[in-house]
């Protein structure tokens, strides 16, 4: 703006240069001009007046002609020409005074000149008179006297003194015209030439501000399709209206959802275009921001060819460079979708079990979900009009404030924090927060977790009671293992002292029954042992790894070789997986299968014990087939109880727990164990255990 | 000439003495053992105070323990022998019918030199406590300070 205004001021400056320059020449060709007409005018004043001083000398000689004519003739017809001569010498007197008034010397000059011609008038009116009063020679003798003669002369020098001095006056005036008529021809060929130059110069400066002009022009309309471009790339709706009302422009997507193009709606208002009641509000709001001179903000709703849609709206005032209003703009969102996330999340907000808030710095809580009353007791309001400390228990609030803290100072999640909140009812609840701050709040879910601590204390207690009771088997177990065995020990080893040292002085049947007593001693001995590893099975923890079980397996049938040994037994060893296991327990597993096949092939010549593996459903089958003497499979669901025997200790020895023990581990482990059989057909054992580790602990 | 005891037995089981001896006997070890009837004696003998002081013998080439004895127990026993520098190097054999891990570990981790569960079984239990005395009392060379074997 400011360039413009001083190209404009320069263009006006240089107007009004150039144009007082031309008026400067134009005046002074006028006055060049005048002058020259006026030195022209004088040139022929002075002309008349030098042909007029002539014509008097012409007069004057033409009076002393008559005069001496009539001198010499008398003849009075001379005298008559004489007399009307003079007169006319009077006449040009007149004449030439009244040319000369002009000119102070020439009249000077003139009043000197005067008394000369009336003397030499009176001289020759004199010589007249003595030729008619005293005849000719009179008259000859007065000629002769000359006097006439100086007077003329005297006549001729100041009529030429007049005519050299009218001369003179030419040649200076004529001097001083040519001289203006100079000076003038410069001052106008120098202020043509200014004039030419300022205007050279504004036409140069107005046809680069024209082309600026242009550019500025070509620059705007760019931007106009820049705009125009973007705004019909814009989702929203944009419209400019005229105070009006009256469209001015509308973008692409006003087009589309109100089905006129905009070269149809230029012009138009919203009540042209719209239902009469969505137009009265959408004229409302475009009335305020005009009269506010406001932005304002509205949800309007906006009909689409499927019908209406919410539409978030902001209107405002458009200025021109004077700060006058002279338009508003609208932009016009579709919020349908948002609006329905909203009214979603706000449903489920409304649905939730666990109670939803929004807590501020202020400590109140802003908004809480309405299961807050089904947890607490609270309604919605009483909940929020109180800072929400008040409801915590007076031993947790130090806690609670740290973690609010936490969280609106250090900005840190908080995933897990419980603390009691007072019920309406006066019972105290606990809750379990979990929270992130965003903005200054902290959005919170809150679980009343009251029930499940209460369970959770109750485990505690019970796990706290099984772990005392399990205390009391394990030193139960302790005292079983150290002082139960200790009898048997010892009834066996007097037994054993009375055979070596006193065998000869017993009879055939006490040697017998000092056998059954050991034998007896043996067996509960064994039963023991075989109750203990039963019982640590149980008790111990699991320690899992990486196991191979053919190495197990290998382990076990080297431990049997007292049992093998003698006897043909056909071994079929399949490929085993790695599995995780406690290989102690595992190796008690595989002991105790592979044991009874072998214990109960023992009739069978040759015995064959297959050993193998299948992969099934995400945990392997381990299985161990025998060809030995079976089982009913009636009795099958008795197989892995605690002493539980399907045969008689006098054909196969055992205590009845090692598929008990079998079950209790692979139980453990997370598997199963079952069997197939037939009497006389041979028996196979299943266990299975998960390819990976989901076994039950402790 | 009474044998010099180079074996310290700590059991509190008047059957259990007398079938360790028979076993012993076998070796002709048994006239070499002194029998403590709990920890405390046995720690009595080492330090030959209370019932045994004054006691020509000199420290014993192996001390046997029973795991469970009254007043003091083998455990308690082999921790106060192994913090004490005069019998830290004394060969000990745990003697004991416990087979619970937890008192293996608790053994070894006090610094046991072997832990032999008593079997039921007589011949088991002659067989066993003959290789104890036969390897302590015979085979193995004592530390520094203790008695070799007369002869």
């Amino acid at each position: 703006m400011v360039m413009k205004a001083s190209v404009e001021n320069k263009i006006v400056l240089g107007f009004v240069a150039s144009v007082l320059a031309l008026m400067g020449v134009g005046w002074l060709s006028y006055r060049t001009t005048t002058n020259l007409v006026a030195s022209e005018q004088w040139v022929s004043h002075t002309h008349e007046v030098v042909t007029t001083l002539e014509s008097g000398l012409a007069m004057l000689t033409d009076v002393e002609t008559k005069q001496r004519g009539y001198l010499l003739t008398g003849d009075e017809q001379f005298l008559k020409d004489c007399q009307a001569s003079q007169a006319q010498v009077d006449g040009w007197l007149k004449q030439l005074r009244a040319l000369t008034t002009d000119n102070p010397r020439q009249q000077q000059q003139l009043d000197r000149l005067e008394p000369l011609i009336s003397e030499r008038m009176a001289v020759l009116n004199n010589r007249i008179k003595l030729r008619q009063e005293q005849g000719l020679q009179a008259a000859a003798d007065a000629v002769a006297t000359r006097e006439g003669k100086n007077l003329m002369d005297e006549i001729w020098s100041g009529i030429s003194t007049m005519r050299d001095t009218e001369n003179q006056l030419l040649f200076q005036r004529q001097q001083d015209a040519q001289a203006a008529a100079q000076t003038s021809l410069i001052f106008i060929l120098t202020g043509s030439a200014l004039a030419c130059a300022i205007g050279l110069a504004a036409i140069l400066f107005i046809r680069r501000d024209l082309r600026q002009r242009e550019q500025i022009d070509m620059r705007l309309r760019e931007s106009q399709a820049l705009i125009q471009s973007i705004l019909d790339h814009v989702p929203a709706i944009v419209y400019l209206k005229d105070l009006e009302g009256r469209y001015l422009f509308v973008n692409r997507r006003f087009e589309q959802i109100s089905g006129c193009s905009r070269d149809e709606v230029r012009g138009k208002t919203v009540f042209d275009i719209s239902k009469k009641e969505l137009a009265q509000v959408a004229d409302e709001h475009h009335r305020k921001v005009i009269a506010t001179q406001k932005p304002v903000e509205f949800e309007e709703t906006v009909l689409y060819p499927d019908g209406p849609r919410p539409h978030l709206a902001v209107k405002f005032p458009l200025r021109d460079a004077g700060g006058k209003i002279y338009a508003t703009a609208g932009i016009s969102t579709d919020i349908t979708e948002s609006k329905r996330a909203r009214e979603e999340l706000d449903r489920f907000f409304a649905l939730s079990l666990d109670f939803l808030c929004i807590a501020s710095a202020d400590g109140y809580f802003k908004r809480v979900s309405p299961a807050v009353t089904d947890i607490l007791g609270w309604s919605v309001e009483e909940f929020l009009s109180r800072p929400f400390i008040s409801f915590v228990h007076p031993d947790d609030q130090a806690a609670t404030l740290r973690e609010v803290e936490k969280q609106i100072v250090a900005g840190e999640k908080v995933l897990q924090f419980e603390n009691r909140y007072r019920h309406k009812n006066g019972s105290w609840r606990v809750l379990s927060w979990r929270s992130i701050p965003y903005g200054g709040l902290m959005y919170a879910t809150a679980r009343d977790v009251t029930e499940q601590k209460r369970a959770e204390e109750e485990i505690i207690r019970q796990k706290g009671e099984l772990e005392a009771t399990n205390k009391e088997l394990e030193a139960f177990s302790y005292s079983v293992s150290h002082d139960l065995r200790a009898p048997l020990r010892h009834i066996d080893g007097f037994v054993k002292l009375i055979e070596k040292q006193a065998a000869e002085k017993l009879d055939e049947r006490g040697r017998r029954y000092l056998g059954i007593i050991a034998n007896s001693a043996r067996d509960m001995g064994n039963l023991i042992d075989d109750l203990l590893v039963f019982s640590r099975m149980s008790r111990t923890e699991l320690h899992r790894i990486n196991v191979a079980p053919e190495s197990l397996v290998d382990e076990v049938v080297d431990s049997l070789q007292g049992e093998i040994h003698g006897r043909r037994i056909d071994w079929k060893l399949g490929v085993l997986p790695q599995v995780e296991a406690d290989p102690s327990m595992l190796r008690q597993v595989w002991a105790n299968l592979i044991g009874n096949a072998v214990k109960y092939t023992r009739p069978r010549e040759p015995a064959e014990i297959e050993i193998g593996c299948n992969a099934d459903n995400g945990e392997f089958v381990f299985h161990i087939r025998d060809n030995g003497v079976g089982f009913d499979m009636q009795y099958a669901h008795k197989l892995f109880g605690v002493f539980q025997r399907l045969h008689r200790a006098e054909d196969f020895e055992g205590t009845g727990i090692g598929l008990a023990n079998v079950q209790r581990i692979v139980h453990r482990h997370g598997g199963r164990v079952w069997a197939d059989g037939k009497v006389d057909g041979g028996a196979t054992f299943f266990f299975s255990l998960p390819k990976t580790k989901t076994g039950t602990k402790g | 000439m009474t044998p010099l005891k180079r074996i310290l037995l700590a059991e509190d089981n008047d059957r259990d003495v007398e079938l360790t001896l028979a076993a012993l006997e076998e070796h002709n070890l048994a006239n070499e053992v002194v029998v403590a009837r709990d920890g405390a004696e046995a720690l009595d003998y080492l330090h030959k105070r209370g019932r045994f002081a004054g006691h020509a013998n000199g420290l014993p080439v192996v001390v046997l323990l029973d795991l469970k004895m009254p007043k003091v127990d083998g455990l308690e026993v082999l921790r106060q022998m192994r913090a004490n520098p005069d019998f830290k190097h004394i060969p000990v054999v745990m003697v004991t019918s416990s087979r619970e891990e937890q008192d293996l570990v608790r053994s070894y981790q006090l610094g046991v030199n072997a832990y032999v569960v008593k079997p039921v079984d007589f011949q088991k239990f002659l067989e066993s406590v003959k290789q104890i005395g036969f390897f302590w009392a015979i085979i193995n060379e004592p530390p520094p300070g203790t008695m070799k074997r007369a002869g």
